[in-house]
């Protein structure tokens, strides 16, 4: 069984039909990249399964329980950690506050303050900084971070290069292969083409609100007139 | 009496913090409730004011200031609740002018309500005994009572510092206040932090009224020039933070009490051009929102 499974997603965005009737799953462990051009549709599906888009129908299940209809911190509870383009860091909290808001009393076994200082040192030494402070890299290993604090079962990640320097967007890959081989289920939104396809086993390539392509990574270059038609490549 | 009299000053200094600490306690939940969810309650005033007739039914009753200094603020939070649960919940989602019309609306069936209950007449609540006597500071005499005023808005100023930047949960408000949706995405439930910030706003509203009621008097209408300074105190100040409640209600009180005491014709206009001089040069208030652009 798929860790989630979408079916028939549609969304709007003002009056503008920009996610239409849109299925794909991720299964259970590894990374799903989604792929496609600007506009495609891909962060409003993303934002339509958290529940954060007003008008959306269709079908949305994590590990076979419905979560479409719940409200964002119910999805969020189900056990969907989302990081948004915009990452999303609270400035006027501290980055151990960042981190802390998002810890629900977790067992011995979840993600702890320890294990994600021991994933990014580097969120240790400004624990204490202010968030509005940190770096464009800082501040998505503070997001990635934060979304494992909440011992989510998938992890969304949404164009989590943008923005950054080669030496950082390297280092954000490092971590997310680790978690990877650590089991954590990811579906990554992403421009950086050679980023996705190095980490994803499966892709899904939209276009115009729609799927155009499903299926495993290696076999996405043999098919050129999606590499070409849907990613421009 | 002038400027040059440090014991005259000293005084409309402690009469700015009196007015201040009233000020806060009334700005502070409004401030904190907009910043969450852009929500603006008119009717915050008349929580006020219904905090100071409770108080003072309840110090006719009992004959004990302290167990109306108690029971007001409670009485007026779960007045909140209510509101909050028949008619506000409904109204989050709407746009902002539906929720100024209800809120308009509802200080006028505050208004009649107290008339209704209590009469048109104003009532005094006497503080009580150990704080209605004076002291004298720098050779001038001074109620005790303005200054317990003055410590009951400083100690819950501290109180909710406290709360707000040492505890998760205090965290958790200010993550909702910089970013809603990233809040609730991170599975914290907004709606239900809502509705806590919001009915302890409306007791702080109860508490302020109840506390004001010695010093001003207890009538119907006591609500409406008090709002209008609390929603200057929050644009001001900048929405959505403590630290802006407490500077803007500083600021303003200053500015009232001295405008007042040098020149009376001018100083509601002082406050207005203080208002916009501050957003001319910090558009936001002056602790602007950080998560906002």
């Amino acid at each position: 069984m798929s860790l989630l499974a979408v079916e028939g997603l549609n969304a709007w965005y003002d009056r503008s039909h920009v996610v239409q009737g849109v299925s794909f799953a991720v299964p259970e462990g590894g990374v799903t990249a989604l792929l496609g051009r600007n506009g495609a549709g891909k962060t409003t599906t993303l934002k339509a399964i958290m529940g954060l888009v007003r008008r959306r129908s269709g079908s949305v299940r994590l590990a076979g329980q419905p979560v479409d209809g719940l409200p964002t911190h119910a999805v969020a509870r189900a056990g969907v950690a989302y990081v948004p383009e915009t990452r999303g860091v609270f400035p006027s909290l501290t980055v151990r506050e960042n981190l802390a808001v998002a810890m629900r009393g977790a067992g011995a076994e979840g993600w702890t303050l320890e294990r994600v200082y021991g994933l990014f040192p580097r969120l240790a030494e400004r624990s204490e900084s202010g968030g509005g402070t940190l770096s464009g890299g800082e501040q998505q290993m503070l997001v990635i971070a934060r979304a494992l604090l909440t011992n989510a079962r998938l992890l969304i990640l949404d164009e989590p290069t943008e923005g950054l320097a080669p030496t950082v967007i390297r280092e954000i890959g490092a971590c997310l292969a680790t978690l990877k081989t650590e089991g954590l289920s990811t579906l990554l939104v992403e421009q950086n083409f050679a980023f996705a396809t190095a980490l994803a086993d499966r892709v899904v390539v939209m276009g115009k609100g729609r799927v155009r392509w499903e299926g495993e990574t290696e076999r996405l270059s043999d098919d050129p007139a999606v590499m070409h038609g849907w990613l421009g490549l | 009496m002038a400027l040059t009299d440090p014991a005259f000053v000293a005084i409309q200094v402690l009469n700015a913090f009196q007015l201040a600490s009233l000020l806060f306690l009334l700005s502070v939940g409004l401030s904190v409730v907009f910043g969450l969810m852009n929500f603006i309650n008119l009717a915050h005033g008349t929580l006020y004011m219904v905090g100071a007739y409770v108080g003072y039914a309840v110090a006719q009753a009992s004959g004990s200031f302290w167990l109306a200094l108690v029971l007001a603020p409670v009485a007026v939070a779960l007045l909140g609740a209510i509101l909050h649960w028949l008619l506000l919940a409904r109204l989050q989602a709407a746009n902002p002018m539906k929720q100024v019309l209800a809120t308009f609306g509802l200080i006028f069936m505050g208004l009649d309500a107290v008339r209704w209950v209590w009469g048109s007449q104003s009532h005094g609540l006497e503080a009580p005994a150990g704080l209605d006597g004076s002291v004298t500071l720098l050779g001038q005499t001074y109620p005790v009572y303005r200054l317990f005023v003055i410590a009951v808005g400083a100690a819950v100023a501290v109180g909710l510092y406290l709360v707000l930047e040492r505890t998760r949960l205090g965290a958790r408000v200010r993550a909702g206040v910089d970013d809603r949706d990233m809040a609730a995405a991170l599975g914290i439930d907004i709606g239900r932090l809502f509705f806590g910030v919001f009915c302890l706003g409306c007791g702080l509203a109860g508490l302020a009224g109840v506390v004001a009621a010695p010093v001003l008097s207890v009538y119907p209408g006591m609500n409406m020039s008090v709002l209008v300074l609390a929603l200057i105190v929050v644009v001001v100040g900048g929405p959505g933070s403590l630290s802006g409640a407490v500077i803007g209600s500083l600021l303003i009180a200053l500015v009232q009490t001295f405008g007042q005491v040098f020149a009376p014709a001018l100083a509601s206009v002082a406050i207005y051009a203080a208002m916009a001089i501050v957003l001319l040069v910090r558009p936001g208030g002056l602790i602007p929102l950080k998560g906002r652009s």
